[in-house]
């Protein structure tokens, strides 16, 4: 299958000036060097601390931010190198799902304008009868009452407010949706729904979804593959149930275990915070804090390779180290 | 960081307010003040209006033999060192006052947020030279650069509304970009921009409506401002023409009369005190009314 | 060792809003027993943070304790005169709260504020309250004490000033600690270390802990009892790993189905139906009465008491006869 969407070295750095007069520049990687692809209909679940750089990198996807570098390729053409209205018209197949359902509506605009948004945009509609049918069709595909299009966002509450930003997204029919964090600021019995709601859609439009997410749970629960970012890079990748049951990147297990109720056994304590993005460890990034952390980590940066089909992983040690029991750390 | 409900907001109000302006009406309806505050100015505008209709006199009629007459009967306020009706000459100085602080906010809220937005939402080098405007424009003193453009524009009313319009519109400016560099970073900005809208859009659609209480509050406190700019121009022979009534020109007239006719220069006094302090507290009732951060 | 250490009874918070009076906390009963953790768990707006705010009387601006009575070591801490209360307040009884810099002066170093906090309650000098600070610091967990005595919290990453705050928290030996939602700001490996700490923490000083989560896993992981909240009032009482294992009440039962983790990988997830009811315009009957799948005639008019027997109690008329303990096998469908 042709994958929807191709992201290929994808680099943003954000400059960081030491002082005033030095002529030196630093940046900071938010992202460095990300590939992957996705395939249509299917949901790729992104998950990493915070300050890892999964949105930074999805917000260079959808081109929010404008990346330093690296190939977006949307169904066939060069995103990046889209301008004007070409990208206007490009914008119409990726979409985004925001965070906060508090900010990511404008409080001076009614459901309707804020949903029509989009269809306004691009004049994605024959006459006013189209539109209104459109707005009210799209209300009902994601459950609001179509009675509510002249009520404000204030009314609403945060899992209706949701479901309002996923019509806005869904409107058009796009065919990838970037959902960053979409069920984070929920309670559990609202995140349910929207999360049933998102599978919903996916299967009424085929829709493929890249969906960001710190809590591991809920993308246990929706993706069919999923990349773990640690400090602006990739570090593993695979299929949910592969990636959940047997971790092969130590960051991932440790992830996985810090999790409370998801995994059997207790966590696996990591010391230290993430460390600074401006002033990333030399080797691989995560040496410092890695329990199996060898002279050769601290050298040489690992590749992303693709030891089993499907599923790649960027650590030195993966042969040697059995992650699944956690042992044989030979210090 | 992530989350950040603030517990009593979790608690949903049904079947309350619509609009964002509906429940700020119902809010300023409460406060006593700034309805008292609005009264007045209402009135004001209908003194201005109706100048015609209600002033008793003719205001610039000159009647020698009622020169410096003290207030009575006929003459409410009294009358001025030629003769003229007060009380008529007030009511039409209201007309000048209140058109001078109308119009000039009118110019400086037009530019203030045209270079706010440019500042706020273009960033870079376009807010830098904004800035310095914004910062040369009110490190200059305000009466001498007042002085500046009138002389070089010539007195008159039209010339008065644009330079205090150019004056003023420094405060709101910088207001506008502190407001636009929060609104900037929301996510519904970030929306409209993924789903292409331009920046024309965005700043029309999406930064105006949520300045506009912003705008709302800066015109508000800005009247009284350029009503006392007026005054103090006025009274410098920089303002309106005689014999043009107007409050800063009729204090300047009094000047001379002051240890005998205190009467003179009382009443134009009162009218600018009242006026500008109407304006004030409407204005900070509406700040109360309009501000997000006092609501709920 | 039967003795409660704090115990809450009947407890009622009232928010005094233009709009009307709500009851936010509505004859809430705990107790609380040394080295013991009690969780209080539910969804936004259910009223648990109101109620860990009132043990302490800090129930924000328009709201009032309205009824019960919060004894600590025989007082009621709901009279007690607020010079009394306020001897309390961080010696005895210390809290955490979920932002870390809601509770930090972001322009004081860390040292400062720790040692302000133990001189606060306990004339010490100086060089004394700086070695017990230098210490705190290191207990938490925290590398190079001296250098982040010597920083002000606003250089710090989330993790650190939630460990600052601990180290504030615990720096009287508190008796009770109550953590309210301490992690939820925070990634989950860090969450692990914090969570970690929290119960280290609470062995070595044998302090009881009142914790107040949404968050399933973390109740799982730190509590031994749980009281389960909808709309102000407490539905279940019951062992954590009965929470798990056979929830009585109908919302816990949904409460846990959702999780996400817990379900079948792709599958749609159990929802509850409908929405938390407002406090402006709650049911006549069970709170719980319009969402629930079980709910009858008697639901929709009648207010449930608390049903069952030890301390396995449920909110719920269908236990109103039956010793919980047996029922469970016939609700759990």
């Amino acid at each position: 299958m042709q994958p929807i969407l191709e992201v290929e070295h994808l680099k943003k750095y954000y400059p960081l000036r030491h002082s005033f007069l030095s002529s030196q520049c630093d940046a900071v990687r938010a992202c460095d060097d990300v590939s992957f692809k996705l395939y249509p209909g299917e949901t790729l679940g992104v998950v990493g601390e915070s300050g890892c750089g999964k949105s930074t990198t999805m917000k260079a996807v959808i081109r929010l931010i404008e990346p330093t570098a690296g190939s977006v390729i949307l169904q066939g053409t060069d995103f990046l190198s889209l301008r004007g209205n070409e990208l206007k018209q490009a914008r119409r197949h990726i979409k985004m799902i925001f965070q906060d359902p508090y900010s990511s509506l404008n409080p001076r605009m009614t459901v309707k304008e804020i949903i029509s948004e989009p269809l306004d945009i691009t004049k994605g509609y024959a006459d006013r009868e189209e539109r209104e049918e459109i707005i009210v069709h799209t209300m009902q595909q994601v459950g609001l009452d179509p009675e509510f299009t002249n009520r404000y966002p204030h009314e609403f509450s945060g899992g209706q407010r949701q479901r309002i930003g996923i019509a806005r997204a869904i409107i058009l029919h796009p065919e990838v949706i970037i959902c960053d964090e979409p069920v984070s600021a929920l309670d559990v019995s609202i995140q349910a729904k929207i999360l049933n709601l998102l599978k919903k859609l996916q299967r009424e439009l085929g829709i493929a979804y890249i969906f960001i997410s710190h809590n591991l749970g809920v993308v246990r629960n929706i993706a069919d593959r999923v990349i773990v970012m640690y400090l602006g890079q990739i570090v593993e990748e695979g299929n949910n149930t592969e990636l959940f049951q047997d971790p092969q990147h130590p960051y991932t297990q440790v992830l996985l275990s810090s999790v409370p109720g998801l995994s059997g056994g207790g966590p696996v304590i990591m010391q230290g915070d993430v460390p600074d993005p401006a002033d990333p460890p030399s080797g691989c990034r995560f040496h410092t804090r890695c329990p199996y952390a060898a002279p050769i980590c601290r050298l040489q940066k690992p590749e992303l390779l693709e030891n089993v089909p499907g599923h790649r992983c960027a650590c030195h040690r993966t042969a040697e180290i059995s992650l699944s029991g956690k042992a044989e750390t030979e210090e | 960081m992530k989350f950040k409900r603030a517990q009593i907001g979790a608690v949903t109000f049904e079947g309350g307010y619509h609009n964002y302006y509906q429940e700020s009406w119902r809010l300023l309806k409460k406060n006593r003040i700034a309805m008292f505050s609005l009264f007045v100015i209402l009135a004001l505008f209908i003194f201005a209006c109706f100048a015609l209709w209600i002033a008793p006199y003719d205001p610039n009629k000159q009647v020698l033999a009622n020169r410096l007459m003290p207030p009575g009967p006929k003459h409410w306020f009294g009358c001025d060192e030629f003769g003229r009706d007060i009380l008529s000459r007030c009511i039409y100085g209201c007309r000048v006052s209140l058109s001078v602080g109308l119009f000039s906010q009118f110019i400086a809220c037009l530019i203030g947020y045209f270079m706010g937005v440019a500042a706020g939402y273009f960033g870079k080098k376009t807010d830098a030279v904004v800035s310095f405007l914004i910062q040369m424009f009110s490190s200059i003193p305000f009466l001498l650069l007042a002085m500046a453009l009138m002389f070089a524009l010539g007195s008159g009313l039209i010339n008065l509304y644009i330079s205090l319009g150019l004056l003023s519109w420094a405060g709101t400016a910088r207001l506008i970009r502190g407001n636009v560099l929060q609104l900037r970073e929301r996510e519904y900005i970030q929306a409209c921009r993924v789903d292409g809208g331009s920046d024309m859009r965005i700043i029309l659609r999406h930064l105006l409506p949520n300045c506009i209480p912003t705008l709302i509050i800066t015109v508000t406190l800005g009247i009284p401002e350029a009503i006392l700019a007026e005054a103090s121009l006025s009274f410098l022979g920089l303002g309106v023409q005689s014999p043009t009534a107007s409050w800063g020109s009729m204090i300047a007239g009094s000047e001379a009369f002051i240890r005998t006719s205190a009467f003179y220069s009382l009443f134009p006094g009162l009218c600018i005190i009242v006026t500008v302090m109407a304006f004030n507290m409407l204005g900070d009732g509406l700040r109360d009314a309009l501000d997000p951060k006092l609501r709920r | 060792m039967d003795e409660y250490l704090l115990e809450a009874k009947d407890l009622s918070v009232t928010l005094y809003t233009e709009r009307g009076e709500l009851r936010v906390v509505d004859g809430v009963s705990f107790r609380l027993k040394k080295r013991e953790t009690l969780g209080i768990v539910g969804e936004s707006g259910c009223g648990k943070s109101m109620t860990a705010n009132s043990i302490l009387r800090m129930v924000p601006a328009p709201g009032k304790i309205s009824g019960g009575q919060i004894i600590f070591k025989g007082r009621d801490l709901s009279t007690l005169p607020e010079r009394k209360l306020r001897s309390i307040r961080g010696k005895e009884i210390a809290m955490v709260f979920q932002e870390p810099m809601t509770s930090l002066n972001p322009l004081m170093t860390c040292g400062r504020q720790i040692t302000e906090a133990l001189r606060a309650h306990e004339k010490t000098d100086a060089k004394q309250a700086k070695r017990h600070a230098l210490e705190l610091i290191r207990l938490v967990g925290i590398p190079m004490a001296e250098r982040i005595y010597e920083s002000t919290p606003s250089g710090l990453s989330g993790g650190m000033r939630q460990r600052i705050v601990i180290a504030m928290a615990l720096c009287n030996n508190p008796d009770v600690l109550i953590c309210d939602e301490p992690t939820t700001a925070l990634d989950v490996t860090v969450q692990a270390q914090i969570l970690r700490l929290i119960d280290e923490l609470k062995s070595s000083f044998g302090s009881a802990v009142l914790f107040i989560t949404h968050d399933m896993g973390v109740i799982q992981q730190m509590t031994d009892r749980v009281m389960v909240m909808y709309s102000g009032q407490a539905v279940e009482y019951l062992q954590t790993e009965e929470l798990f294992r056979k929830p009585l009440h109908p919302y816990t039962q949904g409460l846990i189905a959702c999780i996400p983790g817990k379900a079948a990988v792709g599958h749609d997830l159990p929802v509850i139906k409908g929405t938390v009811p407002t406090l402006y315009a709650l049911p006549k009957g069970c709170l719980f009465a319009p969402r629930c799948p079980y709910a009858t005639k008697r639901c929709r008019c009648e207010r449930p008491g608390l049903y069952g027997a030890g301390r396995h109690l449920v909110r719920c008329f269908q236990y109103e006869h039956k010793e919980a303990s047996n029922s469970a096998a016939d609700s759990g469908s």
